[in-house]
């Protein structure tokens, strides 16, 4: 209602004015090279009537009043205003391209902003139109590639992010601070909404983030949301795009060949690898998976089937490969679409702006789908010249759906298995559903098919939507600011945030799933013909909630003053107090009727037979399952941070900050952590020397010094026990605690140190432009779990046990070039960052626990990088039997036990498993309205390690790989493969040390082509309005330009390497 | 004046401040953390039955000659467990030390608690002082039969014994003790336990004094103080002596005893560490052992089952497929009649053994046994350890104890019968391996003396 009252006011003013005198002026609007720039459009400052140029960049403008100024406006150049009085005919205008203006932008840390020429630490900024060369449903997503300094680890699946490589041991204090508009963001991050971010700045060094203290010490990403700005008038955004993703390609994984691993099932069958478990205990044999193939050689050899039968089956399967089925009906094309309107006003004081947006789609599995509808308004009012009140309310609202228990890749059958056979068939000839093995004997299912019993077979198509989860979050964040300025340059600010998320989570397995149909069974006694249900029929269903109620109150003066032209002062002092509180329930019903949402109660505590003694007795399980906890963060922030230039020239800056946190089992005292930093920074192109030549625009250098922290590890003086409720099978319901921590008195905070040096320049009018910071870190007292005496009872225990040091160059380099329609930019990132742990106090392990599974984990060695890449010398294949050798005392040996057992200076050290150099460039071209653009990131440096045949796991998990093929098979064979022979009965040492080997450490080193854009840019208008269409189309992960191994694997992911996806897109500015 | 008040109130607002900041930074950062600070916080650290009775040392029974395992399974089990079956040091790890040192903290853990906290119901404070000493001496008796050399009353030695921990520090700073300290601690400990406890528990999982008693009755007979081993039985008699007639029990079942329904059950221990051996397809109970049952003779069907893959065992005492090797009443009547025939009273043994048996044997096919003299009663007394005590980790107890007696001495022998039958591996009678090497990680951290090779 106010809104709409005040644009009434505002168009009222603007016809009022149109009564008085004119003037006429012609003019011309060209770029730095001198040519005309078309379709720009000059309009009158406080008016909405425009024109605009022709193709010459010539116009001619009638004003409404006798003097004023005139605004020249074009996408992709700085804004003009140029005054006028009725003296004026003809002006000249030029315009700059946006891009040369990047060193005016202004940053913000999240406490204040300053223009980034000020600064005097090492700042990031991605404005919107950097942002919108990427897409995706989350704003981390977009920054890959943008900027250098960001690394993604992708390889767990969800994207790990490091600013400036780690300056901790502990996985879980390596991520960066994520602020959102002033305070640090406790939400998901899927419930901001990509198109309502305006920029995304990333504080690098600790000049730049020791502002947030004790919990910048891995740097910080502050991300700021639009708000309405500028012109005084209503504008609109709206944006909409398609994106079709490829499905999955399950064929990348490395699995072994159904006749590979019919053959292995026949070799083991000979040697009657499968005869214990076929000829023991019925418990036994009823508990374990045979493969079809196996149970046709057991007939044959029953003399139930004769050879030719069984040759004739075994060679159908020979040509069955179950991933082209399974990709068929349990996978499909993932869709996204995502719908976005802002609108926003702006007047004298005030400004609004209000956003809807809403997303849907559906994910690469079948069942799994989502959507997110997300509401944004941001208002502020101003309501004197010294007060000035902005409050902001964001809603958003996710929904998620899947199928549980559906068929997958990493199906695991039980009954002792872990993988399925590759020749399995999830329907026949006619499209029926075909059963495969689920923790029994498929022979022993069969046979109770027509007893008393709920049909125990597990058919993976009729398991599609029987177990359904369905997650929903509810986000709501509010934020009250008032800004006071009772003096020139003086304001006083009162802050106000408070998240509020609401997390439900739900799984529905329906009666006729097979997990309750097996668990009824189980728990089914049968007494000739009595039947007794221990487990009732119907449904089940868990449900959690969880809650997080989080606000911070903030107070802090800022001081800005220019004295003179020669003094320039800016300080900031505030203090902060922030709560975080999760709560988290959930609880499991029986016997459920999803209709008329009835259950049964259970006995939580007795134990009941299995049906055919199939294991011992059991209890029910998730009977009396139920939970509730909550945790709480809480911080108290005491902050001061200066800059003073002079003469705009000479900078410097001071920042200190104090944290405190709810550290459990400290005293108060010990709870506080001071940090500081400082910074200098000289600008150039203010000297006169510079100011003479004319090819230099900007020039800066600047160099930092300072403390960031890490919080957490702080002396307890007395063990810490936790309570607990009684475990599942708990003899007892007794109340219980397990003693989690000794006491550990000697224990300090987290500290990273950095330096930091960066000239930032800007060369021939921007047409170069950029640049390049080297920095040193050292992080001390760095807390991990270090091994401990064992003869407390406990292995490891946290303590301050190594120091890190990083080095690393940061560059940006880009340029604008070309004339007339077509122009063109390039940008280029690149980062070199090492990390090398330089004291380490903590115990070492033995090789194995290096080599196996290398590059995974953080893993401090002394002297090497963090994710250190190790690897077992390997001497060839024995030429007599296959077998791998390495290296033990020099010698050439095959006692893998004590080979596991090596000492790590003994063993290869290749580096590390992040990339030490990465980077990216970003191309574009334009001619005329149409852009073409690509991103190609490279990665450069670092190993990883390729997995390979294990023959153990083969023989009884039916984990296979493709390296199988390439085994040896006889003397010679050593020559052309590393692949050992398969000998039974395995041996899990063997398959470990090889696997952990030399062979399998591959260069890490890629050039990915990650995006390619299509833009078309129209301008149009219509009656009053500028109208910008925009339609584009884009494909992400396009995929790899080059990659140094051989194996055609994606080291970026340790699984699926993510489909192609094409996205489609549209939209509007007015 | 203006300027005062401001001051003033300036101050008064800061340190207000200051103390609801400190109040604020209080809070506990998880709702079920705390420190052992109360009566209740100890009671519960006593019952968490995880860490309290489910780690005793298993890995004698490994080593002991209860059962069988084929290559293949071998193959497949963890490297420290392939030691401990073959008698090996390769994996320079053990994991049983840990395990067992971790009860010894918590049990510290509440003993410094008591200091610290202040009244209480007093027989509250006794009960859990007494449930803590009998954690602690017991763990130390438990370690000590897989990390110390045998030990006997009836001649002196110089071997070393264990780490005796004194508090619950994260560092250790401790050289190993004297055996003959070991002993003195774990009975000084489980004595005091007898004192501090109440008779009889209200669950399995707790210590009581009827516990502590039947665990000293053990630990004496390990020793060979078969004298105050027999008092300690006696003892723990009084308080309970049922035992549980065999022939009431269904042979057909998967698993015939139950925690619910074995009355001689005194107290819940289990070693977690060795279970997935008896899930293992292969293993199988050792043929020597099967043959000792006679047809009539109830156990054999009861604790074992055919199958074409060899015997398999299904008598867990406890009903769950993992080792049980608590204390129950079987083990006291077998002590209490071997105590007595070791001081010659034959007849008062003939008659705990007869009572016995007749629980264990078909009824009416069960005759009462005498023996001509005390020795062959002895005999007949060890055979029906052997036969009862299965799966318990008690025969590695008794295979140290009577090896020092040529003519009771066995050489256990193991062999693949998938692979390289010929290859038989032994362990002769006092052999410095029936002592397990300390594991390396704690060799490393806290320098102790290693074990002799």
């Amino acid at each position: 209602m106010m809104k709409r009252y005040i644009l009434l006011v505002v168009y009222a003013l603007a016809i009022v004015a149109t009564a008085y005198g004119q003037v006429n002026i012609k003019g011309s609007v060209l770029d730095s090279l001198g040519n005309g720039i078309a379709k720009v459009s000059v309009m009158e400052a406080g008016y909405a009537r425009a024109v605009t140029t022709d193709s010459e960049g010539r116009f001619e403008i009638q004003t409404l009043q006798d003097k004023g100024s005139l605004l020249f406006k074009h996408v992709g150049y700085e804004n003009v205003i140029r005054n006028f009085d009725n003296g004026t005919n003809s002006i000249k205008v030029f315009l700059i391209p946006v891009i040369s203006q990047i060193e005016e932008v202004t940053i913000s840390t999240g406490y204040q902003s300053l223009p980034k020429e000020r600064a005097t630490g090492s700042f990031e900024f991605m404005d919107r139109k950097m942002l919108d060369t990427r897409t995706g449903s989350n704003v981390l997503e977009l920054l890959e590639g943008l900027t250098p300094g960001l690394q993604f680890d992708n390889r767990k699946g969800s994207p790990t992010l490091n600013i400036r490589g780690l300056s901790s041991l502990n996985d879980v204090m390596t991520k960066p601070l994520i602020v959102l508009d002033n305070f640090p963001y406790q939400g998901d991050i899927e419930h901001i909404n990509p198109n309502d971010i305006e920029s995304v700045t990333l504080l690098k060094d600790a000049a730049a983030a020791s502002i947030w203290g004790a919990r910048a010490g891995n740097g910080v990403i502050v991300i700021t949301t639009k708000r309405r700005k500028g012109q005084d008038r209503v504008a609109i955004e709206y944006s909409t795009n398609l994106n079709f993703t490829e499905k999955p390609n399950l064929l990348y994984y490395p699995d072994m060949r159904s006749s590979d691993f019919i053959e292995a099932e026949r070799f083991l069958f000979e040697k009657g690898h499968y005869d214990a478990a076929y000829n023991g205990t019925a418990r036994t044999k009823n508990n374990t998976v045979f493969s079809p193939v196996v149970e046709l050689l057991f007939k044959e050899r029953e003399g139930q089937l004769n050879s030719g039968e069984v040759e004739q089956a075994i060679a159908r399967f020979n040509n069955i490969d179950h991933r082209y089925e399974m990709m068929d009906i349990f996978y499909r094309k993932p869709f996204r679409q995502q719908h976005f309107v802002g609108m926003g006003v702006h007047a004298q004081n005030f400004s609004s702006r209000f956003s809807i947006g809403y997303d849907a789609s559906h994910g690469d599995q079948i069942g799994n789908k989502s959507n997110r509808l997300t509401l944004r308004s941001i208002n502020r009012l101003d309501l004197s010249t010294k007060l000035s009140v902005e409050g902001s309310i964001s809603y958003s609202g996710n929904t998620a759906g899947r199928y549980g228990n559906l068929m997958s890749h990493n199906y695991s059958p039980g009954g002792g298995k872990s993988r399925l056979y590759p020749y399995a068939q999830y329907r026949n000839e006619k499209g029926e559903p075909l059963p495969v093995p689920s923790g029994y004997n498929m022979e022993y299912v069969r046979s109770l098919q027509g007893s008393q019993l709920l049909d125990w077979m597990y058919y993976p198509v009729n398991e599609i939507g029987t177990v359904v989860s369905e997650d929903s979050q509810k986000y709501l964040q509010t934020q009250l600011k008032l800004d006071y300025k009772p003096l020139e340059g003086l304001a006083l600010s009162a802050l106000y945030n408070t998240e509020n998320q609401t997390s439900d989570g739900e799984s529905l397995y329906r009666e006729h799933s097979f997990y309750i149909r097996n668990l009824v069974n189980r728990f089914t006694q049968v007494d000739g013909d009595k039947v007794t249900y221990v487990f009732p029929l119907g449904a089940m269903k868990s449900s959690s909630r969880s809650i997080l109620n989080s606000y911070n109150i903030r107070g802090q003066a800022t001081y800005n003053k220019q004295f003179l032209d020669l003094h320039d002062i800016h300080a900031l002092l505030g203090a902060e107090v922030s709560n975080r509180r999760r709560d988290t329930r959930g609880f499991w019903v029986h016997g459920f009727d999803e209709y008329l949402l009835t259950s049964q109660v259970v006995d939580p505590v007795n134990t009941y037979p299995i049906y055919d003694g199939l294991s011992s007795n059991s209890m029910i399980p998730q009977a009396g399952a139920n939970n509730h906890s909550y945790d709480i963060d809480r911080f108290v922030s005491m902050f001061f941070n200066t800059g003073y230039t002079y003469l705009n020239r000479y900078g410097v800056s001071f920042s200190m900050r104090r944290d405190a946190s709810n550290l459990f089992g400290v005293k108060t005292n010990d709870k506080w952590k001071p940090l500081w930093s400082a910074g200098v920074n000289w600008l150039l192109h203010n000297e006169k020397f510079i100011k003479d030549m004319d090819w230099i625009s900007s020039l800066k250098i600047r160099m930092t010094y300072g403390h960031s922290g890490n919080s957490g590890g702080v002396a307890n003086t007395l063990p810490i026990i936790l309570h607990l409720k009684p475990e599942y099978g708990a003899l007892t319901q007794l109340p219980r605690a397990s003693l989690t921590t000794l006491s550990n008195p000697n224990l300090r905070w987290e500290d990273v140190r950095m330096m930091n040096a960066g000239i930032d320049f800007s060369l021939w009018n921007g047409k170069l432009h950029g640049s390049i910071e080297a920095y040193n870190k050292k992080s001390t007292d760095l807390l991990a779990n270090d091994l401990m005496d064992i003869t407390t009872g406990y292995q490891t225990i946290t303590r301050n046990v190594g120091e890190l040091k990083g080095k690393g160059i940061d560059l940006r380099l880009s340029s604008g070039y070309g004339s007339g329609n077509l122009k063109g930019s390039t940008t280029v990132n690149f980062s070199a960052n090492t990390t090398e742990v330089t004291k380490f106090y903590g115990t070492n392990f033995r090789g194995s626990v290096y080599a196996e599974n290398t590059g995974n984990s953080i893993r401090p060695v002394l002297g090497k990088q963090l994710y250190p890449v190790f690897s077992f010398k390997f001497s060839g294949l024995d030429p007599e039997t296959g077998d791998p050798r390495g290296i033990l005392d020099g010698e050439i040996s095959k006692d893998y036990t004590k080979l596991l057992n090596d000492s790590i200076q003994y063993l290869n050290y290749h580096g590390t498993a992040l990339p030490p150099y990465y980077g990216s460039m970003i191309q574009q071209l334009t001619w005329k309205d149409i852009t073409l653009s690509f991103l190609v990131a490279y990665k450069f440096g670092h190993f990883f390690q390729k997995e390979t045949i294990r023959y153990n796991d083969l023989f009884q998990s039916w984990i296979g790989h493709r390296d199988y093929a390439d085994r040896w098979q006889q003397s010679g064979d050593e020559q052309r493969t590393t692949v050992p022979s398969m000998v039974y009965p395995a041996t899990a040492n063997r398959d470990r040390f090889y696997a952990a080997s030399e062979p399998h450490i591959l260069s890490g080193d890629i050039i990915r082509l990650q995006d390619v854009g299509l833009d078309y840019r129209l301008r149009a208008r219509y009656g009053q309005r500028d109208v910008q269409l925009n339609l584009f189309f884009k494909i992400n992960n396009v995929g790899l330009l080059w990659r140094a191994n051989s194996k055609a694997l994606d080291p970026d992911y340790d699984g699926l390497p993510p489909g192609r996806r094409y996205v489609f897109g549209i939209s509007v500015n007015l | 004046m203006k300027n005062r008040i401001f001051i003033i109130l300036t101050m008064v607002i800061g340190s207000m401040a200051f103390y609801s900041c400190e109040k604020f930074l209080d809070a506990k950062p998880y709702n079920s953390l705390s420190h052992p600070n109360s009566l209740k916080d100890l009671q519960a650290l006593l019952d968490f039955e995880w860490e309290v009775n489910y780690w005793y040392p298993g890995i004698g029974e490994l080593a002991s000659d209860d059962f069988v395992i084929s290559f293949r399974g071998f193959s497949a089990m963890l490297p420290h467990m392939q030691d401990a079956y073959l008698w090996k040091d390769d994996s320079g790890d053990s994991g049983e030390w840990q395990l067992g040192y971790k009860m010894i903290s918590i049990a510290n853990v509440i003993l410094e608690g008591l200091q610290r906290i202040d009244g209480g119901d007093p027989k509250l404070r006794s009960q859990i002082e007494g449930e803590a000493l009998f954690l602690r001496g017991w763990a130390y008796f438990n370690l000590a039969q897989i990390y110390c050399a045998p030990y006997s009353v009836l001649e002196t030695s110089d071997n070393m014994g264990l780490v005796l921990r004194a508090d619950s520090d994260s560092e250790v700073n401790l050289p190993r003790s004297s055996l003959e300290e070991t002993y003195i601690q774990l009975f000084r400990d489980l004595n005091r336990a007898v004192e501090l406890l109440p008779e009889k528990a209200t669950h399995v999982t707790r210590a009581s004094r009827w516990v502590a008693l039947s665990a000293l009755a053990r630990a004496y007979h390990t020793i060979e103080d078969y004298q105050l081993a027999e008092k300690m039985v006696d003892r723990a008699m009084e308080i309970e002596n049922t035992l549980l007639d065999y022939n009431d029990l269904d042979y057909a079942a998967a698993m015939p005893f139950d925690v619910t329904n074995n009355v001689e059950l005194i107290h819940y221990a289990v070693s977690r560490s060795t279970e997935y051996l008896i899930y293992d397809a292969s293993t199988r109970v050792s043929e020597e052992l099967y043959k000792l049952y006679e047809d009539t003779d109830l156990r054999k069907k009861l604790f074992f089952e055919q199958s074409n893959a060899g015997v398999k065992f299904k008598g867990f005492y406890h009903g769950k497929r993992s080792c049980f090797v608590g204390l129950a009443q079987d083990e006291m009547y077998l002590i209490k009649a071997e105590c007595s025939v070791r001081r010659d009273a034959k007849a008062e043994a003939e008659s705990y053994l007869n009572t016995f048996l007749s629980t264990r044997y078909e009824k009416n096919k069960f005759s009462k046994l005498s023996f001509a003299t005390a020795e062959l009663a002895l005999d007949r007394i060890l055979l029906e350890r052997r036969k009862q005590l299965v799966f318990r980790g008690i025969r590695w107890m008794d295979l140290r104890r009577l090896n020092r007696y040529p003519y009771r001495a066995v050489v256990v022998e193991k062999r693949f019968d998938d692979v390289d039958e010929s290859k038989v591996y032994k362990l002769l009678p006092n052999d410095l391996r029936y002592t397990f090497l300390i594991p390396i990680l704690a060799i490393d951290a806290g320098g102790y003396t290693q074990n002799p090779r």
